[in-house]
């Protein structure tokens, strides 16, 4: 072992320990499944690998609880193509198989891969500034509120893909300084590529991230040693990593080229004004909950900017090779906010919000910077610098527990309590459904509380739901002329050039009302099943729940 | 201080499996050791075969281990049907690769110093 050392070792236990504990805590009280739509529909990817045993084709092979949920997404490959490429939906099921069961491990998985990121921010702090930087580091992404709250909502396939950027990163600088200083580590370029094409394998958005962030730095990196870094001998590399990305990235090209973007692209200069800003945050917060964007709900508070300028002025002053990478990873970051006044994004949209997670990333990297520098900028004795280090480190600690620690705990204790997450009544439905209801039926649910619990108990029946709040009809749910003749798709839901599976059966689900007690939804929902029950008989009758089927 | 002891490398693994069997009982455990040797192990044993630092060799393991090699199943599964053998397929031909390169580079090194 070459620099791993006992120090390295204990933060690192101690760190996962911690982060683990925390993370863990919206499944250690409640081991249903929690999360927002997005959540559910990424759940039912694995859970369907796992349970044919197999792993999905890129199109053609999908599960048919959400067969009618984007139906029109992929134009090219049809309603039955993966929406991300295998790799990381597989890890949910590798996590049931593994596990034994069907929901507990693969929210184990869900909570790891989520805050993992402290590792990848600490191998990058530690080699650019020290034990201390990479702990308190560390720390503040261990508390990261906006990655935290997209793991609640279930974007959680997006931090995935985040928590490879720092430790991609971390490779192409110690290519690239290895390189300016004659010692060439050509391995380093071979393990970049390789996290690059992860990036590409788990979430698009961070490859599209990674990309102008290794431009910047080579760029950069570039003018401070006045040449390239290529060389005429490293040919056969150049083309080997070509030829790997191509393979790779063609492989599932069409899962995210194929697909309708709802993202309009019209180049031209906008909102001169925005560019005198950091971010702007869209009238619409980016689709998200206000409190996502908010500084002092993820930063402890506004006197946190008095270090991150601090540090800031502490990069640019030096511009050491180090510090390029995080002057590139703020240039980066500044670009991918400004997409919209380009015209390469629509204005408002989600994908620029959810980049917030890795300003979390590389605003406390900066922080931490400005803090370990104040000893230096008060000029305090040489004698007492590594002490006084010491003492900031531990205070900004204190801070951070105090503050983000404790808010995070709160926010991941109270998460998806009571009705708002998916009950044991409403599992063992699910359960029912899927050996009683028939693939080519679809149902309606209606009375389950919230938009997400019916996504969930949609996709843990493996079955297709209507999950709106109408009065059931007879009827079918239908996707009008987007059936082409290469496309893989089950025939059975194929009429023509149209995707359409009828709704045989309506659920009415009232444990949720009871519980709330709320009158007025009680009698709308026993309306609304005397009006279906005439035309319709009962197959299931518990726990206040019914199922009908139509005569 | 340099740690050579192997030991205080499976110490921290032994604490942290005993920690997540305390949180969610033999599920867990079963998780932890399930990736641990079908996931993180095999890419560790590959990258043995690359000259980095050791905790540059952990951390490459865990993070190129969650995405490339559920990769390398993915195509494994196209030839096998079974997805649960090839998790088990993969990682034991990922592991004999890793070792048989590994071998290959001793016995080159024996011929040099030969």
């Amino acid at each position: 072992m070459n620099n791993l050392k006992l120090k390295d070792i204990i933060a690192l236990t101690i760190l996962f320990l911690v982060a683990f504990w925390l993370w863990a805590l919206p499944i250690q009280k409640n081991s249903l499944p929690f999360g927002e739509h997005d959540g559910a529909y990424i759940f039912s990817h694995g859970d369907y690998m796992s349970y044919v045993d197999k792993s999905s084709d890129v199109s053609g092979d999908y599960p048919i609880s959400i067969a009618f949920w984007y139906t029109g997404y992929n134009k090219v490959l049809g309603p039955m193509t993966l929406e991300y490429p295998p790799p990381y939906l597989m890890d949910y099921a590798f996590a049931q198989i593994f596990g034994g069961e069907r929901i507990v491990p693969v929210y184990i998985f869900i909570a790891v891969s989520c805050f993992i990121g402290i590792f990848s921010i600490y191998l990058l702090m530690r080699e650019l500034y020290g034990f201390e930087a990479a702990i308190l580091t560390s720390t503040a992404i261990m508390f990261s509120f906006r990655t935290a709250l997209l793991y609640l909502w279930g974007q959680r396939h997006n931090v995935t893909a985040f928590i490879f950027i720092p430790i991609a990163i971390y490779s192409l600088y110690i290519y690239l300084d290895s390189f300016y200083k004659n010692e060439e580590k050509i391995q380093y370029l071979y393990i970049f590529v390789l996290l690059l094409i992860c990036t590409y394998l788990v979430h698009f958005s961070a490859t599209v991230f990674l990309i102008p962030f290794t431009l910047i730095l080579i760029t950069l990196m570039s003018i401070k040693n006045k040449r390239l870094p290529i060389k005429n001998k490293n040919i056969k590399h150049y083309l080997i990593l070509a030829t790997l990305a191509i393979i790779i990235v063609s492989q599932f090209y069409l899962i995210y080229f194929g697909a309708d973007s709802t993202d309009k692209v019209d180049f031209a200069i906008k909102n001169i004004g925005g560019f005198f800003k950091w971010i702007e945050i869209p009238s619409n917060n980016f689709g998200m909950n206000p409190i996502f964007h908010d500084y002092s709900s993820s930063y402890m508070s506004f006197w946190s900017i008095v270090l991150l300028l601090l540090g800031v002025f502490v990069l640019l002053w030096r511009r050491k090779n180090k510090d390029l990478v995080l002057i590139s990873a703020l240039s980066a970051l500044y670009a991918m906010f400004h997409l919209s006044n380009f015209g390469l994004i629509t204005e408002g949209s989600y994908r620029i919000g959810r980049y917030l997670v890795l300003e979390n990333y590389f605003f406390y990297s900066i922080m931490v910077i400005g803090l370990l520098f104040i000893p230096d900028l008060v000029k305090v004795p040489k004698q007492y610098r590594s002490i006084s280090k010491l003492l900031l480190t531990v205070f900004f600690l204190i801070i951070l527990v105090s503050t983000q620690g404790s808010k995070l705990y709160d926010t991941l204790n109270d998460s998806y309590e009571g009705v708002l997450r998916i009950t044991p009544v409403q599992y063992e439905l699910s359960e029912w459904i899927q050996e009683n209801i028939p693939e080519d039926s679809a149902l309606y649910i209606r009375g389950t509380l919230t938009y997400p619990k019916k996504a969930f108990v949609q996709i843990l029946s493996r079955r297709t739901m209507e999950r709106g709040e109408d009065i059931p009809l007879r009827r079918e749910i239908l996707s009008e002329n987007i059936i082409k003749d290469n496309m893989k798709v089950l025939p059975q839901f194929v009429r023509g050039t149209d995707w359409v599976i009828p709704l045989d059966y309506v659920i009415f689900d009232y444990t949720d009302i009871l519980a709330i007690g709320n009158q007025q939804m009680f009698d709308s929902l026993t309306q609304m099943e005397e009006t279906v029950s005439k035309n319709a008989s009962v197959i299931y009758n518990k726990n206040n729940i019914k199922v009908y089927k139509y005569n | 201080m340099k740690i050579k002891n192997i030991c205080v490398k499976c110490i921290p693994l032994l604490i942290i499996a005993i920690f997540v069997t305390s949180l969610f009982g033999f599920s867990g455990l079963k998780l932890f050791l399930g990736y641990f040797f079908a996931i993180f192990l095999p890419t560790y044993i590959l990258l043995r075969n690359i000259h980095i630092e050791e905790i540059e060799r952990i951390f490459f393991s865990f993070f190129m281990g969650l995405i490339l090699v559920p990769l390398v199943i993915w195509y494994i599964n196209r030839i096998i049907p079974s997805l649960r053998i090839s998790i088990w397929v993969t990682s034991i031909l990922l592991i004999v690769i890793g070792v048989y390169i590994s071998l290959n580079k001793q016995k080159g090194l024996n011929k040099k110093s030969d």
